[in-house]
């Protein structure tokens, strides 16, 4: 864990991510929102700008249509986007080990099976997958289906769709790692399947589960950011109430379960892309810092020894001498 | 040798449309479809107002799912697939899908061939330079490998924008109106983040073929620099760069839909979200669609490689 904070990568990307999250649960628990203004008044009280205001001091990311900051409005959605991409990657990975531990236990043959059938994953993008299974239970068929179905279920796609891919790659892992020789020692002295799986082959997993889980948080971000282009957003799209929006020109928020999540404020701001694009470039830039930070710990952890595929050898063996200018001394 | 690498292809061929099938109408596993869409049409044509009484749950209609996993193989292979319902109405399938279709996959490729050619150059100028001198490349390429592809989408159609406010002059077509279709930028774009992934495997497969014994030896013969670079290395990389070409043209794929939902390109990935959510064979014929020639693609290429790099062991 010492040498893991060692790792300049692995602590600013966490601290990144930790920061925002801590700063949007902050900012909802303590901070009032300041009351939007449509319009910004100068020093004599004349009218000098009508909202959506482009960035500048007092909106360093610019402001919605109502006038709300942007950033604030960001600093808010981060706990729900972040907080669900966690959940959901938490979710793929539990059912992924669990599936990857029975897929190893399953004869070859079938094995291959299951492994010919999910290569179809490799011919269409997760996001089709995705839009085609949520789209008809939050937009097309909306009328029909409670909130509560409307939150969860598309949550429960997100988690199965990758579920097939990851468990195949987990029992490959463990393949490998069954391979080792001090596998068929625990075996020779009698450790049953789930006791060698426990004690022997979980240590030599268990990073690689870590490392695909910050992964995958990357990759549900990326699918959420997809699917609010798509104009899906998780949490509770109402499709309905979108319609009358246009129509009437109401404020759309309020009928929104989830207010401010990034996803959502891409698929609400689209349309202004081209004439107001700090809207849409605000929550894109935040996905993609996000993102950033995320391959960030993975590259860390990736480059700590720990969670290196091939282990490097003690240098300690052969001792080192450092040949500097102060190493010589100068002689007449 | 060769007749196991062909039934190998086979089952793999078999299982994976196997797959499609099973994915394709797996709406009709988990909805009511059938009487969700008599609901639809009856709002669509304005008999139905009121639907707060209406309530559904997810289902499991395994029977369902079955007689319409039968179903759309029977519309694929008797050549009956040329309606889809959308607004309302019913509409000829064809010419439209296959134009979107056409036009989509010309894009993909020709941004392919350019990530291609662009990566391979990009890869060769970096080995060119002394190894302490490559830490900028590839900061330079984390960095960039990292933002997702919407971001870089919308950030280049925003700098031309903002380039025609400033001097009036329109580098690209930047959305596809009437008669005038967005061409170069399109393809630039989605070359963009594929050739970025192919220079950062290209050049982790060149530095691990750098350190090889052939190479020192090859240095030690007197053969310069460039030539066992391009010559002796570049080919010893060209298998990891197909095993990787798969992962990389789904992303691709990926990048595609996001291209023409933001560019407003009529093109193929756009026809199967917008219609396949109601029109669930659309979504089958459009897999397959991208499965037939890309596994042809991938399996004549394996199978050249593998011959040609003699892995498969013969003699």
């Amino acid at each position: 864990m010492k040498k893991l904070i060692k790792q300049p990568m692995v602590t600013g990307g966490t601290l990144f991510i930790v920061l925002l999250l801590v700063g949007s649960f902050l900012y909802s628990a303590l901070v009032e929102p300041p009351k939007p203004e449509k319009m910004l008044y100068d020093s004599n009280g004349d009218i000098i700008a009508l909202a959506p205001f482009p960035p500048s001091a007092q909106f360093p990311l610019g402001s919605d249509i109502d006038g709300n900051n942007f950033m604030l409005k960001l600093l808010e959605g981060a706990k729900f986007t972040i907080g669900l991409s966690i959940l959901v990657a938490l979710g793929r990975i539990v059912l992924s080990a669990i599936g990857g531990y029975l897929l190893f236990l399953l004869p070859g043959s079938f094995r291959k099976f299951l492994a010919g059938l999910a290569d179809t994953f490799h011919y269409a993008p997760v996001t089709i997958f995705t839009y085609v299974l949520i789209a008809p239970v939050v937009m097309t068929f909306s009328w029909s289906y409670s909130t509560p179905t409307k939150i969860i279920f598309p949550m429960l796609v997100l988690v199965l769709i990758s579920v097939p891919v990851l468990s195949l790659y987990v029992q490959k892992e463990l393949d490998l790692i069954a391979q080792k020789e001090f596998i068929d020692s625990a075996k020779v002295m009698g450790g049953s399947h789930f006791h060698i799986f426990k004690a022997h082959m979980a240590p030599f997993l268990n990073p690689k589960l870590l490392i695909i889980f910050i992964q995958q948080v990357g990759q549900v971000l990326i699918i959420f950011a997809h699917l609010g282009l798509l104009k899906v957003f998780i949490g509770g799209t109402d499709v309905r109430v979108l319609e009358y929006d246009f129509e009437t020109g109401d404020a759309t928020t309020a009928s929104f379960s989830m207010s401010n999540e990034w996803a959502g404020l891409i698929a609400q701001n689209f349309q202004y892309v081209n004439s107001f694009p700090w809207m849409i470039l605000a929550p894109v830039t935040a996905f993609a810092l996000t993102i950033l930070a995320i391959n960030g710990i993975v590259y860390g952890l990736k480059a700590s020894p720990t969670y290196r595929r091939k282990k490097k050898k003690a240098k300690a063996s052969s001792p080192s001498y450092t040949v500097s200018a102060e190493s010589f001394e100068l002689r007449n | 040798m060769v007749r196991s690498f062909f039934t190998r292809t086979a089952i793999q061929f078999l299982l994976t449309s196997i797959g499609i099938f099973l994915i394709g109408s797996l709406p009709y596993l988990l909805f009511n479809m059938e009487s969700q869409l008599e609901v639809l049409k009856m709002i669509e044509r304005k008999e139905l107002n009121n639907t707060l009484f209406l309530s559904d749950n997810i289902v499991m209609n395994v029977g369902a799912y079955v007689t319409n996993i039968i179903d759309t193989i029977a519309v694929i292979f008797s050549g009956n697939a040329d309606q889809y319902y959308a607004r309302g109405g019913v509409w000829p399938l064809f010419p439209e899908f296959w134009e979107a279709y056409l036009q989509s996959m010309q894009y993909l490729i020709a941004s392919l061939f350019i990530a291609l050619v662009a990566a391979i150059l990009l890869t060769i100028l970096t080995m060119l330079l002394p190894t302490h001198r490559r830490r900028l490349p590839k900061a330079f390429l984390f960095v960039m490998e990292s933002l997702p592809d919407i971001f870089i989408i919308l950030i280049t159609q925003i700098t031309i924008i903002w380039i025609y406010k400033k001097t009036e002059i329109l580098l690209f077509n930047i959305t596809s109106g009437f008669g005038e279709q967005a061409i170069l930028l399109p393809i630039l774009v989605l070359s963009f983040l594929p050739a970025l992934y192919i220079y950062k495997y290209l050049l982790l497969s060149f530095e691990d073929e750098e350190k090889l014994l052939y190479v020192e030896l090859a240095r030690g013969k007197g053969l310069n620099r460039s030539r066992i670079l391009l010559i002796h290395i570049f080919r010893n990389s060209i298998f990891t760069l197909f095993n990787h070409f798969k992962g990389i043209f789904l992303f691709a794929l990926a990048n595609l839909l996001m291209l023409e939902v933001i560019f407003e390109i009529k093109g193929f990935m756009t026809f199967i979200f917008q219609n396949g959510v109601l029109n669930n064979e659309i979504v089958t014929m459009g897999l397959f669609m991208v499965f037939l020639p890309s596994f042809l693609f991938f399996t004549v290429t394996q199978w050249f490689l593998e011959k040609s790099f003699n892995v498969m062991g013969d003699p």
